[in-house]
C-alpha cells in the first residue's frame, strides 16, 4: 500500500530524513519509534504533505484501489482525499469554526472526490454522533469550535473522531499517546482498533511502548538520525522499553 | 470679513441664523458655547499624538456645505435594514423621519422623540449628563456637532422597563450634494434596572463623498442592562467621524459592539466612564476593510470605582491596501481595586498591502487588580491551512473557513440575534470569499 524508497527530506535546507525505506502493506500496523529529534514527526508530515518540508530525493508510492501514485509533490488535500490521514501530535485550534461545520466540509470533500452525493446536515449529524459515542465524547463537542479550549485528551480524541468520520486507507498517528492518561489512551486505542481492516493500514509514531500494549503492531521500526536503523516484530518495542535506544544507536 | 473657521463650510452664517430661530434658550446657549469652542481651535493633525496615524488633510482641504433636505431618496437597499420585528427609528440627514419610523406603537416604558423637542424646555437629565461627559480626542468634531446639529433623537427607557424588541436607530444620509456634512446626534437614557438592546446604524447608498459627524451620548442608570451596537455602513466615499460617550452607573451592565464596514475614512472615539461600583463592561468590535479604506478606533474606559469588570476584543479583517488603527486605553484609578480587565486586538491580513497600527494601553494605578492585554497581526498560518488540507479541504476553501471562523468568533459574542444577523449579512456581501 505504501512504499517509501530512499526518502530524503528537510526543512530550510537542513536535511532531516536521510534515506528512509519503508514498506507498509494493507492490513498491517507499523510502529515507528525513536529518540527525540530522530525525524519521526518529519516523516509523518512529509507523507501527509506539509508545505514546509522539501523532499530532495526518493519517492513515496501509495497504492489505493489498484492505482499507484507518487505522493511527492501532491497537494495535501488531494492526498487526504485519496485516503491518507494524519492524526496530529499538536492539533490546531480553529476559533469560530464549529466542529460540525469542519467535519462536514472534510467529509463532503471526499464525497465530491469520489463522485458520491454529499450527505445532508441532518444525516451527517447522526453519523457523527454515533462515532462520538464510541469515543465517549461529550454531546456539546459538535457545536464547539474545533479544538478551542479542549484539554489535551479531548484534542487527541477529536483526531481519532476525524479519522473515524473520514475512514482513511492509510492512517498515520503522530504521538497520539503523548499527554494522554491511561483511560483516554484505552479509548483512543479502542477507537483505532475498531477501524482496522484488511484493506487499510496504520503507522503509529510513538515515543513509548505503552500504546503498543493496546494497539498491537506487526512491525516495529527504530528511527535514528533520519534513517531506519532496525526493523523487527512487536517484541522490539519491549526491548526498547527495557534497554532504551542507546544499544541501537551505537 | 468672515472669520476663518477650522473647516471650510459654505453658507455657515445663514445656517446658524436658521438654527437660532428654532432653538430654546438652553439649546441656543449650548450651541453658541460649542461654536465658540470649535471656532477657536484647529483641526487635529498627525502632529497630535492621538491622530498620529490618521491624516485629515483631505477633509480639511475640502469646501463643505450643510445638508438642507431631509427626505429619503428611495433605495432598494434601505429595506434590508428595516426589519419588521425591530422598532425602527429612521433619521434622514440628522432629522427624525416619522413616516418610516415605528413611533406609533412603542412598548410600555420606551419614549422616543426628536432631540430638539426634548431640549425645548429645560431637561435636567440630558443637560446634566452632557455637562459631565468630557470631550475626548474628537473634540473638534464634537463641538462642531454641538454647534451645528439641526436635530436628533432622544431615546428614553423608563425605570425597570424591559424592552424586548431591538431598538434600531437608522441614520441615513440621503439626497445630498457632494461634500455635504451631516450631524447625526443621539441621546439615550436607560433608567434604573431597565433592559434594552439598541443598534445604531449609519448608512448611505449614494456614491457621493460626504462627512458624517455623529455624536451619541448615553446614560446608563444603576442596575440597568444594555446591549449597544454601533454599525458604520456608510457609502464607500463617505468620511465618518463618530463620538460615543457613555456614562455607566453602579452595578449596571453594558455589552457594546463597534462594527465598521463602509466609508473611506473613519474615526471612532468611544469613551466609557465608570461612575459606580460593580459594573460590567464589554467593548467588542470588528472591522472588515478592503480597497483603501481606513478605520481608526480609539477607545477609552475610565474606571473610577472598585469591583468592576471589563472585557475588550477588537478584531480586524483587512483586504487590499486597507488600513486599521487601534488605540485602546483602560485607566484603572487608585480607588478602583479588584478591577478585572482584559483587552485584546487581533487582525487577519488578507491583503498584501494592508497595514495595522495598534496600541493597547492599560494604565493601572490600583494594586489589587487583574489586568491583561495584547495584540496580534498576522496572516493565516501555514500550519492552520495544512491542518484543514490534511482533512481533505482544498487550500482555497481552507482560507475561507479560517477567515469566516476569525469573523464568527467575534460576531458570536453578540447576543442579540437581530443585530448579529444584520452584521453577518453585510460582511458576507463584502467578503464573498468567506461565504460558504
Amino acid at each position: 500500500m505504501l512504499e517509501i524508497k530512499n526518502l530524503h527530506a528537510g526543512i530550510e535546507g537542513k536535511e532531516i530524513l536521510k534515506g528512509i525505506n519503508l514498506n507498509v502493506g494493507a492490513g498491517q500496523v507499523h510502529a515507528i519509534m525513536g529518540p527525540n529529534g530522530s525525524g519521526k514527526s518529519t516523516l509523518s508530515k512529509v507523507i501527509a504533505g506539509h508545505p514546509q518540508y522539501e523532499v530532495t530525493a526518493g519517492s513515496i508510492d501509495y497504492e489505493v484501489n489498484f492505482k499507484k501514485i507518487n505522493l511527492v509533490g501532491m497537494e495535501p488535500d488531494l492526498r487526504a482525499r485519496e485516503g491518507v490521514f494524519l492524526a496530529f501530535q499538536y492539533p490546531v485550534e480553529i476559533p469560530g469554526v464549529p466542529s460540525s461545520v469542519f467535519l462536514r466540509a472534510a467529509f463532503n470533500a471526499i464525497c465530491r472526490h469520489q463522485g458520491a452525493e454529499e450527505m445532508d446536515p441532518i444525516d451527517f449529524d447522526k453519523y457523527v454522533r454515533t462515532k462520538m459515542k464510541t469515543l465517549s465524547m461529550n454531546e456539546d463537542f459538535i457545536d464547539r469550535p474545533v479544538n478551542v479550549d479542549f484539554s489535551g485528551g479531548e484534542k487527541k480524541r477529536n483526531e481519532i473522531l476525524q479519522m473515524a468520520v473520514l475512514n482513511p486507507r492509510l492512517a498515520i498517528l503522530d504521538e497520539t499517546d503523548s499527554g494522554l492518561d491511561i483511560d483516554s489512551m484505552k479509548i483512543v486505542a479502542e477507537g483505532v482498533n475498531k477501524l482496522r481492516r484488511k484493506d487499510n493500514a496504520v503507522i503509529l509514531i510513538t515515543h513509548y511502548q505503552r500504546l503498543l500494549n493496546y494497539i498491537q503492531p506487526d512491525f516495529v521500526h527504530i528511527l535514528h538520525d533520519g534513517r531506519i536503523v532496525k526493523s523487527e516484530g512487536k517484541e522490539l518495542a519491549l526491548e526498547v522499553e527495557s534497554r532504551g535506544y542507546d544499544w541501537l544507536i551505537k | 470679513m468672515t472669520q476663518q473657521m477650522p473647516l471650510n463650510i459654505d453658507g455657515l452664517e445663514q445656517y446658524q441664523s436658521k438654527l437660532e430661530n428654532t432653538s430654546g434658550a438652553w439649546l441656543k446657549a449650548f450651541r453658541q458655547k460649542s461654536f465658540d469652542q470649535w471656532a477657536t481651535m484647529a483641526m487635529p493633525t498627525q502632529r497630535d499624538e492621538e491622530w498620529k496615524y490618521l491624516s485629515l488633510a483631505d477633509v480639511v482641504n475640502r469646501r463643505f456645505q450643510i445638508a438642507t433636505r431631509h427626505q429619503l431618496v428611495e433605495d432598494k437597499q434601505f429595506a434590508n435594514y428595516r426589519d419588521k420585528n425591530d422598532i425602527n427609528i429612521v433619521l434622514v440627514n440628522g432629522v427624525l423621519w416619522g413616516e418610516l419610523s415605528d413611533l406609533k406603537i412603542l412598548p410600555l416604558g420606551l419614549t422616543i422623540s426628536p432631540l430638539n423637542a426634548a431640549l425645548a424646555h429645560p431637561h435636567a437629565e440630558i443637560q446634566d449628563t452632557i455637562s459631565k461627559l468630557t470631550p475626548n480626542d474628537t473634540k473638534a468634531f464634537l463641538w462642531m456637532n454641538q454647534a451645528l446639529f439641526l436635530d436628533g433623537v432622544y431615546i428614553q427607557v423608563a425605570k425597570n422597563a424591559v424592552i424586548e424588541p431591538l431598538v434600531h436607530i437608522i441614520h441615513v444620509t440621503s439626497g445630498v450634494a457632494p461634500d455635504t456634512i451631516v450631524f447625526p446626534r443621539t441621546f439615550i437614557s436607560v433608567g434604573e434596572g431597565a433592559q434594552v438592546n439598541i443598534l445604531e446604524s449609519y448608512i448611505g447608498f449614494e456614491p457621493v463623498p460626504y462627512l458624517s459627524n455623529a455624536v451619541t451620548d448615553m446614560r446608563i442608570a444603576e442596575n440597568a442592562v444594555v446591549g449597544y451596537c454601533r454599525a458604520q455602513a456608510e457609502s464607500h466615499q463617505a468620511i465618518h467621524i463618530g463620538t460615543t460617550r457613555i456614562w455607566q452607573e453602579k452595578a449596571s451592565s453594558l455589552d457594546s459592539f463597534s462594527f465598521n464596514h463602509g466609508g473611506t475614512l473613519t474615526r471612532n472615539n468611544l469613551s466609557i466612564l465608570i461612575k459606580g461600583e460593580g459594573t460590567n463592561t464589554i467593548m467588542n468590535g470588528l472591522y472588515g476593510l478592503d480597497g483603501n479604506q481606513q478605520v481608526d478606533n480609539h477607545t477609552l474606559l475610565d474606571i473610577q470605582f472598585p469591583n468592576c469588570t471589563a472585557y475588550q476584543l477588537y478584531k480586524g479583517l483587512l483586504n487590499g491596501a486597507s488600513r486599521a488603527i487601534f488605540n485602546g486605553k483602560i485607566y484603572v484609578h487608585a480607588i478602583a481595586q479588584k478591577t478585572n480587565a482584559y483587552q485584546l486586538n487581533k487582525h487577519l491580513l488578507l491583503g498584501k498591502q494592508a497595514r495595522v497600527d495598534t496600541k493597547p494601553q492599560l494604565e493601572i494605578f490600583a494594586d489589587d487588580v487583574k489586568c491583561t492585554h495584547g495584540a496580534t497581526i498576522g496572516q493565516l498560518s501555514q500550519d492552520e491551512i495544512f491542518y484543514l488540507q490534511s482533512r481533505c479541504i482544498p487550500a482555497q476553501m481552507a482560507i475561507q473557513l479560517l477567515s469566516k471562523g476569525f469573523i464568527d468568533d467575534i460576531l458570536n459574542t453578540i447576543k442579540n440575534d437581530s443585530i448579529r444577523g444584520k452584521l453577518s449579512r453585510l460582511l458576507l456581501k463584502k467578503f464573498p470569499e468567506v461565504k460558504l
